[in-house]
């Protein structure tokens, strides 16, 4: 069920974001094919049809930054809290599988529109690769792509995080009979205070405690395994510890998103 | 294997918007192959019983059970809802949305419902935003009836359509829906159905008030249910 809920997810986003990216890689490729010409004929008009397509790319790239951030809220808002939730909770799916069926498209959506801005920002600039559009990827070695991996599956997490965060703010909106809305921008912004406080705080008490030399002869003692990995697989311990603690938090937003939905969802 | 006679059952069900009670501790048991109209002016809580029973809100306190389970991915199966407002995917074609109710319900005959969408006239291939409300209406209510439900949960089916569309509906209620199920109709336009009620639920301010067979009523009170209801709300507003 829940592959066919993404089906249906998946073909009612494309069709905001699939003309931006088909725009966006036209105007990146004759940005690319103008400095070609500029590179042999140069001359005011060539210059400043680079500079414009530049211009309009970079807007191009600003709207589907909007266009995504309004989507995942507009589609999980609309589709699952508006009235097209009559629909979508009284199909034989499981809560979850209607948030399941949000989020992965959104962070489909968010990686796909990240990695055709990291392959389309170079030409669309005006940058000119020698032979080979994919040099900035030839200084990769092989024994970099498990930490490559890790990286890119970290940002997953915490896109995920992100995303599931934004849904709760509206989980509890919808559980009002009024402004819902409205609550659902307070509780982000109550949740967002909250949590800087709480931060803040933290970082008081670590430097507070970083004074005192019985705590920071008890945390060298603590982490004093460290001392004993070798430098080369600090940074796998430090993308696996990143990638627990990410998951762990999306895992723990996901939980509560399903369990607000489950006892009180609240369609007015 | 043999089903289960009691298809609803709602025991100590009270729901409340802020202070204003809109169900008090409705208890309330449904027997399968009967139409039963739930009827009660605005505000009588009508609308908050079927969409507790779609699950789409939850109780204050207690439970309601769909073929003795509780209200879950489960029962949504044996439920078939059709809300008192557009709730289908605009943007999808007539015949998408078809396709779409196949995918989902096991129980739903794509074949009726593109028999009924080809009575009407309509082309399977415009948008539903396309169609005018009326005709909108129609593929939601031929969705809803196309399935083979245990409960069909129809809120205002007749609500704002004109007489000869009024009729239709009526007429497709009647014509597709599983004989050994619950139709449940909510309608304060009692006079356009009460021919083919079996039973009437009157909520008034939350609670039933009257709960029989409608020939029972009829005969006990000697008035039509029209009259009946007249007579039990003109009161409420005294």
């Amino acid at each position: 069920m829940l592959g066919k809920l993404m089906k249906y997810e998946f073909r009612a986003t494309a069709i905001y974001f699939l003309p931006i990216y088909v725009v966006l890689v036209l105007v990146s490729g004759l940005r690319y094919v103008v400095s070609l010409i500029s590179q042999k004929f140069s001359n005011g008009f060539s210059a400043f049809s680079g500079f414009s397509l530049s211009a309009i790319y970079l807007l191009l790239a600003l709207g589907l930054a909007i266009t995504t951030f309004i989507v995942i809220i507009i589609r999980f808002y609309k589709n699952l809290l508006g009235t097209e939730g009559y629909l979508m909770f009284t199909l034989p799916v499981s809560v979850e599988q209607n948030i399941l069926a949000k989020l992965i498209p959104s962070v489909v959506w968010f990686f796909g529109s990240c990695v055709l801005g990291m392959l389309t920002i170079a030409p669309a600039m005006g940058l000119r690769f020698n032979d080979n559009p994919f040099t900035m990827f030839t200084g990769i070695r092989l024994g970099d792509v498990p930490e490559i991996l890790l990286a890119v599956l970290m940002v997953i997490g915490s896109i995920a995080g992100t995303f599931l965060f934004y849904y709760l703010c509206m989980c509890i909106g919808q559980m009002f009979n009024s402004h819902r809305f409205l609550v659902s921008a307070g509780a982000y912004i109550v949740i967002q205070t909250v949590l800087q406080i709480l931060g803040i705080a933290f970082i008081w008490i670590c430097a507070s405690s970083f004074s005192s030399q019985a705590f920071v002869a008890w945390l060298s003692n603590a982490f004093a395994f460290l001392d004993k990995i070798p430098s080369g697989s600090l940074i796998y311990l430090f993308l696996i510890a990143a990638n627990i603690l990410s998951y762990g938090i999306a895992a723990a937003l996901f939980f509560i998103d399903s369990a607000i939905l489950r006892k009180r969802l609240n369609l007015v | 294997m043999e089903q289960n006679p009691v298809v609803f059952e709602a025991k100590g069900l009270s729901k409340s918007f802020g202070s204003k009670a809109a169900l008090k501790n409705i208890n309330l048991t449904l027997y399968r192959g009967k139409i039963i109209g739930l009827l009660g002016p605005n505000g009588s809580g009508k609308t908050t019983l079927i969409k507790l029973t779609a699950g789409l809100i939850q109780p204050d306190a207690g439970e309601i059970r769909i073929n003795g389970k509780p209200i879950g991915t489960e029962s949504k199966l044996s439920v078939a809802y059709l809300p008192d407002k557009s709730y289908l995917n605009d943007w999808m074609k007539v015949r998408e949305l078809v396709e779409m109710f196949s995918e989902f319900y096991s129980n739903f005959s794509a074949e009726r419902a593109h028999k009924l969408i080809a009575d009407l006239g309509i082309n399977e291939e415009m948008r539903l935003k396309a169609l005018s409300k009326g005709n909108q209406e129609k593929i939601q209510l031929i969705l809803v009836m196309s399935r083979k439900a245990d409960l069909y949960l129809l809120d205002e089916p007749i609500g704002g359509v004109d007489p000869a569309a009024r009729e239709y509906i009526i007429n497709t209620i009647i014509g597709n829906y599983d004989e050994n199920a619950v139709v449940v109709i909510s309608t304060h336009l009692i006079s356009d159905i009460e021919n083919i009620l079996d039973e009437a639920i009157f909520l008034k301010n939350g609670e039933i008030s009257i709960f029989d067979n409608c020939d029972r009523i009829r005969e006990q009170s000697g008035k039509s249910l029209d009259g009946v209801f007249r007579e039990v709300f003109r009161c409420s507003a005294n």
